[in-house]
């Protein structure tokens, strides 16, 4: 019988086959630990991803005349005086206006604290002497804070002094608060005429006050 | 069974484990952290009037005022 020539007593095949039975056992055994090792693990994902949560709330800036109308009525500079006055502090020198005792009242509702400025659409004259530019009337206003503290840098004017058509800062820092609460978060604005009667007009006279507000 | 069909066997056995691997890893969904950036838009009302009335009638024994 014909023995294949081999050197140790194998062939150069059958050690080439051996070779490659070990790498494929190793290969096997690699590969079953890997997929056994994925499967043991079950991995979810990449647990040391961060993520940020970010909630942005925009300043509201909310502001609101709770009380928004001053009417006297109808009335006449007496005829012994010459000029009545009138204000909403309760007092009344002319005849057959009403007596006013109660402002305005600006109300923030807003998120944070704002600047309130204030303006009128007409100034004295153009509001109580019909606007020639030589009245003698005056139209004035004052601010104070309608609930103690609500302006933190103090409401201005403290006294009367004239109404401007132009913004005004009445408040650098009012306060806020919810709607209709005890909260420090309104201004008192009274108001105060003089009607002189050399150069009022007879006739119906309205002015228009705008409040705005921005963040302080 | 030879020596050559068992390493054959043995090679497919192999690449089919290793392809089942990437399947599997594939498969795990990719996790991933809520990131959330929400934005609360409001709007505001910044501004406020009022109005300041009255009339001057005629005085029963003067003119205007």
């Amino acid at each position: 019988m014909d023995e294949p020539a081999m050197g140790g007593g194998m062939s150069t095949g059958t050690k080439v086959t051996g070779v490659l039975m070990v790498v494929a056992v190793v290969a096997v055994a690699v590969a079953a630990f890997n997929f056994f090792t994925i499967l043991a693990f079950k991995p979810t994902g990449h647990a040391t991803d961060q993520g940020n949560a970010t909630l942005e709330i925009e300043s509201q800036i909310v502001i609101n005349f709770t009380v928004d109308l001053i009417d006297w009525g109808i009335g006449y500079v007496n005829s012994s005086a010459s000029y009545a006055e009138l204000n909403t502090e309760g007092l009344m020198t002319g005849t057959g206006w009403q007596t006013v005792t109660q402002g305005l009242v600006l109300e923030s509702t807003s998120n944070e604290n704002v600047t309130v400025n204030l303006s009128s659409d007409v100034n004295a004259d153009e509001f109580i002497d019909g606007g020639f530019g030589t009245g003698l009337s005056t139209f004035e206003w004052k601010v104070s804070d309608n609930e103690a503290n609500s302006c933190s840098t103090g409401a201005q004017p403290s006294g009367y002094a004239d109404v401007t058509t132009t913004d005004t800062v009445i408040c650098s820092n009012l306060l806020f608060g919810a709607e209709g609460t005890p909260e420090p978060n309104t201004l008192l604005i009274d108001l105060q005429l003089n009607i002189t009667k050399s150069t009022a007009t007879v006739g119906t006279k309205k002015a228009v006050l705008t409040a705005t507000a921005e963040k302080a | 069974m030879n020596n050559e069909k068992v390493v054959v066997v043995l090679l497919l056995v192999t690449i089919i484990l290793s392809i089942l691997s990437v399947v599997v890893t594939l498969a795990v969904p990719r996790g991933e952290a809520a990131s959330d950036n929400t934005t609360v838009v409001q709007t505001g009302d910044p501004d406020g009037t009022a109005s300041v009335q009255f009339t001057i009638g005629q005085s029963p024994t003067a003119g205007a005022g």
